[in-house]
């Protein structure tokens, strides 16, 4: 486990945030309302950072309604696909912490940096797994420009290996919710591997 | 157009400061020079560099004595920024930014930015100043931009994430409202960063602007 050497167990005396995963030492990360944010690196550009947002969220709505991961992923879906070359990559389930959950993979871009007059288009991908434990949501979410995202994948990868919601220790084969390489690099189905092996 | 209805799990948690003393409706220069202003009148427009007063179009008020980066030009430009002022303020979302401007008595003027900003709102000049390339923009887009920096003089506190929310949010409104069948990158963009609610927008701004504080 020698690339988890300069990580950083992230625990929390708020309630909300019950769960602890391990994550890069130079992140910088921060507790914002109902969200952990941990920022990581900047682009070469000096435009747009790389980060990994882990969002808690309610499942029951202001209405009293409850709603699925399915529903969720659709609401996120239906706002997302206004944004400019909107792509949906790849979407799949698995498990994460003993929990179903989902995965989904998209691209869009914008024009960085924002309200400038020489912006660059530029493509930002977004990794995004949704899953509901008991009364809550949990959504982890890593987004960065293209170059940066794929460099450093496995540092969300390693995010979502050592997320852990404090229950039992999870005993199951991992579904890989995280790919090894980027999607468009893949010719078979998404290799499996153990998270209990280093 | 887009749909600002907010998500359940974007419900607003911030909340937009009124200047002190910012009235329900503007009260334009009369508040700045203490007499009866018409409500068309658009703040002061900047002086040219050189401290020369140049020619202003009738209907506007005279050009301001006081320091400013911009310049606002010569009578077509003075009248193209008289424009996205008043489209700014005919506009329902928009108001609250037009009338933070007319109460500070904040200038406006073309003017070069460093670092390629459409617009910049300095405070210590008082002044709003638009990108020089762009004075053939549209007065939709030039409403659009004011409404944004607008918005960092009605806060009047220094920048954050919370604040630019609300200032990219009053843009993309405000460019909804008035562009009509128009695309801009810059709005559109801006646009789509607001249509997916606060949570989401402001994350993507945390990801930008790296050194804000969150409010």
């Amino acid at each position: 486990m020698n690339e988890l050497q300069n990580y950083k167990l992230f625990s929390s005396e708020n309630p909300l945030f019950s769960f602890t995963f391990l994550y890069p030492g130079d992140w910088q990360l921060r507790e914002i309302e109902n969200e952990v944010f941990i920022l990581g690196p900047r682009n070469k550009e000096n435009t747009y950072s790389l980060a990994v947002t882990v969002r808690v969220s309610p499942v029951k709505e202001p209405d009293g309604q409850y709603v699925s991961v399915e529903e969720r992923l659709a609401a996120y879906l239906s706002y997302s696909r206004h944004s400019s070359s909107f792509k949906e990559i790849s979407r799949s389930k698995g498990y994460l912490s003993d929990t179903e959950a989902i995965e989904i993979e998209t691209k869009h871009t914008m024009p960085l940096p924002l309200n400038t007059v020489a912006a660059k288009v530029t493509p930002i991908l977004e990794r995004r797994i949704f899953l509901l434990k008991d009364s809550y949501f949990y959504e982890l979410i890593f987004r960065g420009v293209q170059e940066d995202y794929y460099h450093h994948l496995n540092v969300f990868k390693n995010i979502v290996r050592t997320f852990d919601l404090g229950d039992e220790p999870s005993q199951q084969i991992y579904q890989p919710l995280v790919m090894a390489e980027p999607a468009h690099m893949l010719r078979e189905s998404s290799p499996k591997y153990d998270e209990t092996k280093p | 157009m887009t749909d600002y209805k907010e998500s359940p799990e974007t419900k607003t948690e911030s909340v937009t400061p009124k200047p002190e003393g910012q009235p329900e409706t503007p009260r334009g220069l009369a508040a700045m020079q203490g007499k009866d202003a018409p409500i068309e009148q658009i703040p002061p427009l900047k002086e040219s560099g050189d401290g020369t007063s140049r020619d202003v179009p009738s209907q506007l008020p005279s050009t301001r004595d006081g320091p400013g980066q911009g310049d606002a030009g010569d009578a077509t430009e003075k009248e193209k920024l008289a424009d996205g002022f008043k489209k700014l303020e005919s506009t329902q979302a928009g108001q609250p930014a037009a009338a933070a401007i007319r109460e500070h008595g904040t200038t406006i003027g073309f003017g070069k930015l460093k670092e390629g900003d459409f617009a910049q709102f300095d405070p210590g000049p008082n002044a709003i100043t638009i990108n020089e390339s762009q004075k053939d923009a549209s007065s939709e887009v030039l409403a659009a931009h004011l409404a944004h920096e607008g918005t960092h003089v009605q806060w009047n506190r220094p920048d954050s994430i919370n604040q630019e929310y609300h200032a990219y949010k009053a843009e993309a409104e405000v460019w909804n409202e008035t562009k009509g069948k128009q695309s801009d990158d810059q709005c559109d963009a801006v646009d789509e960063m607001i249509a997916k609610g606060e949570i989401e927008a402001k994350s993507e701004i945390r990801q930008m602007y790296t050194d804000l504080p969150e409010n």
